[in-house]
C-alpha cells in the first residue's frame, strides 16, 4: 500500500475515534446525570407523559441496548429531531453553518491582516521605545476576553456614536463588530507567535550565513527570514482555529448572529439535546477537517516536512 | 510544545524586566486574593441587598464607590462577591486539570500499554478539539453551580497539562541521574517523588498562571451566556449579561465588571510571563 493511502487510513481512524469518543462521552453523561425522560418532559409533565416519552425514545430498554441503537442511528447520520420544533437535528445544525463559516473566515482574515505585519515588525526590529510600547499594547489587549471587547465595541460604536448596528445579521454593516470581536481573540496571540517565529528565524544559522556572505538587512528579512517564519503561520492558523470556534459561540450569542454558536447556546438553554449533540459533532468534525487541510498544505509547501515526516513548526500554545 | 521551549537566553535587560513582571504579577495577585478572602466581610453593603431608593447611582458617589445597579445593589460588594466566585472556580478548575493532566502525562510518558497509547492519542486529538463547545454541552447536561462548572472546566482541559508533562517526563527519563537511579533499583514511588516530580515543577508553574487566566475567561464567558452560574448570583459574567439592558443609561454597570475581569486576567498573564522568563 502506498504511503498516501496509509496516511489516509490513519486519518480516517483518528476521525472515527474522535467522533466515537465524543458521542460516547455525551451519551453516558446524559444518562448518568438524570433521567432524560424527565428532562425532555419538562417541569409539569405527568407520570403518564413521562412513560410515553420513555417508550417513544426507547428509554425503557437496557443501557447497552440504548447505546447500541444510538450508535447505529448515528452511523446513519440520524441525530433525532429537535425537541423545540421537530425538525431533524442535523439539518438544523447545518442550516446555521454558513453564517458561522462567514464570521470565522472574516475574523481569521482580519486577525491575519493585523497580526502578520505587526508580528514581523516586532520580531525584526531591535529594542526601542516604539517596540516596547507596541509589545505592551499587545500584552494588554491579550488580557481582554473577546466578549468584553464586544461589549466595549457595542458601547462605543453602536450606543455612543451610533455608527454601526448593535446586533443582527443583515449586510456588511452588521458584520464589522462581530468580526472585530472574534479577531480580537486571536490577533494578540498570533502577533506574539509570529514575533517569536521571525526573531527566531533571524537568529538562525542560515541567516547568519546569508549576512556573512553580504546580504543586506532588507534582503535577509524578505528573502531569508520571512518565507521561513511565515511557513509556520500556517500551523498557527490551525492551532488557533479552535479558539475561533470558542469565540464564535460567545460572539454569535452576543450579536444574535444566527450561526452554530448561537444555536448551541439556544439549544443548551432549551435542553434541546439532539441539536446540542449534532452541533458538537459538526464542530468537532469541522475543526478536525480544517486542521487536516492545513497540515496537508504545509506538507506541500515545506520540503523539510516531506523528508523528515511531520514536525511541529512553531506549534506552541 | 509551548513557547516555554523557545525563549531566547536572558540578557541583563530582559532579566531586569522579568523580575519586574514577576513582582508586579505576584503583588497584584496577592492583593486580589486578599480582596477575595476578606472583601465580602469588609464591604459596607451586602451584595444582595436591594435598595430601590438608590438605583443607578453613578460611580464615585458618596457611600457607593462604584455605583449601584438597576436594583440599587452596591457594585463594590457585588464585584467582591463575583471575584470570590470567579477566583475559586478558576483555581479549582486549574488544580483539577493539572492533577489529572500530570498523573496521566506521567503514565503516558512511560507506559507502553493500551492505556498509555490511548492517553497519547487523546492528548494529540485534544489539541484540535473545541473544548468550550464540549464544556457548554456538559454544563447543559450536568447543570450549573460552582462544583459543576469547576469540575467540567477541569475535566475538559487536562490535556493541556498532560501534553507538557508527557514531553518533559520523557526527557527526564532519558537523563543520566534517572537512569542511574533506575539501575540502582530505586522504587518507582521514590523515583517519581525524588527525581521526576521536582523536574516538572518549573514547567508546570509556568503553565498554571496562563491556564488560570484561560479558566477565568471561560468561567465568566459561561456565566455571561447564562449557563455557568445560577441566574441572579453576583458573578462577573452575570453582571456583564445584566448590564446589556442598560448600556445606554448606565454604562458603568458594564465597565466595572469588565475592568475587573481584564485586571485579573492581566495579573495572571503578568505572573505567567515573569515565571516563564525566570524559570525556563
Amino acid at each position: 500500500m502506498s504511503r498516501m493511502a496509509l496516511a489516509g487510513l490513519r486519518w480516517l481512524r483518528e476521525l472515527f475515534l474522535l467522533i466515537l469518543g465524543t458521542t460516547t462521552a455525551l451519551f453516558f453523561l446524559l444518562r448518568l446525570t438524570g433521567d432524560p425522560a424527565v428532562v425532555l418532559g419538562g417541569a409539569d409533565a405527568t407520570e403518564a407523559q413521562i412513560q410515553a416519552i420513555r417508550a417513544e425514545y426507547g428509554l425503557d430498554r437496557g443501557l447497552a441496548v440504548q447505546y447500541a441503537s444510538y450508535i447505529v442511528s448515528l452511523a446513519r447520520l440520524d441525530f433525532g429531531r429537535s425537541l423545540a420544533d421537530g425538525t431533524p437535528a442535523l439539518a438544523k445544525a447545518l442550516t446555521a453553518f454558513p453564517a458561522s463559516l462567514l464570521l470565522a473566515g472574516l475574523a481569521m482574515l482580519a486577525a491575519l491582516i493585523c497580526a502578520i505585519p505587526l508580528g514581523v515588525w516586532l520580531g525584526a526590529r531591535r529594542a526601542g521605545v516604539a517596540r516596547t510600547m507596541v509589545r505592551w499594547l499587545v500584552f494588554i489587549l491579550q488580557g481582554f476576553p473577546g466578549f468584553v471587547v464586544a461589549l466595549l465595541l457595542v458601547q462605543l460604536f453602536a450606543i455612543e456614536l451610533t455608527w454601526l448596528p448593535a446586533l443582527g445579521y443583515a449586510g456588511p454593516a452588521t458584520w464589522i463588530l462581530p468580526t472585530v470581536s472574534v479577531a480580537s481573540f486571536l490577533a494578540p496571540k498570533l502577533t506574539r507567535m509570529i514575533e517569536a517565529n521571525v526573531s527566531g528565524a533571524l537568529d538562525s544559522p542560515y541567516v547568519r550565513t546569508a549576512r556573512a556572505i553580504g546580504a543586506s538587512d532588507r534582503e535577509v528579512l524578505w528573502h531569508h527570514a520571512l518565507p521561513n517564519a511565515l511557513l509556520g503561520v500556517a500551523s498557527l492558523v490551525g492551532a488557533q482555529f479552535v479558539f475561533i470556534v470558542t469565540g464564535l459561540v460567545i460572539i454569535e450569542t452576543l450579536f444574535a448572529w444566527p450561526g452554530i454558536g448561537w444555536l448551541l447556546v439556544q439549544s443548551t438553554t432549551n435542553l434541546d439535546f439532539p441539536v446540542v449533540q449534532a452541533i458538537t459533532l459538526v464542530t468537532v468534525t469541522t475543526v478536525f477537517l480544517v486542521n487536516t487541510l492545513i497540515e496537508f498544505a504545509q506538507y506541500r509547501l515545506d520540503p523539510r516536512l516531506r523528508r523528515h515526516g511531520p514536525v511541529a513548526i512553531g506549534s506552541h500554545a | 510544545m509551548s513557547a516555554i521551549a523557545e525563549v531566547s537566553p536572558a540578557s541583563p535587560e530582559s532579566l531586569r524586566s522579568s523580575n519586574w513582571e514577576l513582582w508586579a504579577g505576584g503583588v497584584l495577585l496577592t492583593c486580589i486574593v486578599v480582596l477575595a478572602v476578606f472583601g465580602p466581610a469588609i464591604a459596607v453593603h451586602d451584595a444582595r441587598f436591594v435598595d430601590l431608593d438608590h438605583r443607578f447611582v453613578p460611580p464615585f458617589s458618596p457611600g457607593f464607590a462604584l455605583g449601584t445597579d438597576q436594583l440599587g445593589r452596591d457594585l463594590v460588594a457585588r464585584i467582591l462577591r463575583g471575584l470570590r466566585w470567579s477566583f475559586a472556580t478558576a483555581l479549582c478548575a486549574t488544580l483539577l486539570a493539572s492533577v489529572i493532566g500530570t498523573a496521566l502525562g506521567l503514565l503516558a510518558a512511560r507506559s507502553r500499554s493500551l492505556l498509555g497509547k490511548t492517553i497519547r492519542q487523546m492528548t494529540a486529538l485534544a489539541q484540535s478539539f473545541p473544548v468550550f463547545v464540549l464544556a457548554i454541552s456538559l454544563v447543559a447536561v450536568v447543570g450549573n453551580g460552582f462544583l459543576a462548572v469547576a469540575s467540567i472546566l477541569g475535566l475538559v482541559t487536562w490535556p493541556v497539562f498532560c501534553r507538557i508533562v508527557q514531553a518533559e517526563a520523557q526527557s527526564l527519563f532519558a537523563r543520566e541521574y534517572v537512569i542511574a537511579a533506575e539501575m540502582l533499583r530505586m522504587s518507582a514511588l521514590r523515583l517519581y517523588v525524588r527525581h521526576i516530580l521536582p523536574g516538572l515543577v518549573a514547567s508546570l508553574s509556568v503553565v498554571v498562571p496562563f491556564h488560570f487566566a484561560d479558566m477565568l475567561i471561560a468561567e465568566s464567558a459561561l456565566s455571561f451566556l447564562g449557563i455557568g452560574a445560577p441566574l441572579g448570583a453576583a458573578t462577573w459574567g452575570n453582571m456583564l449579561q445584566e448590564s446589556r439592558s442598560y448600556l445606554l443609561t448606565a454604562p458603568w454597570l458594564m465597565l466595572v465588571p469588565a475592568a475587573a475581569v481584564v485586571s485579573l486576567v492581566i495579573s495572571a498573564n503578568l505572573l505567567g510571563d515573569g515565571l516563564r522568563r525566570r524559570l525556563a
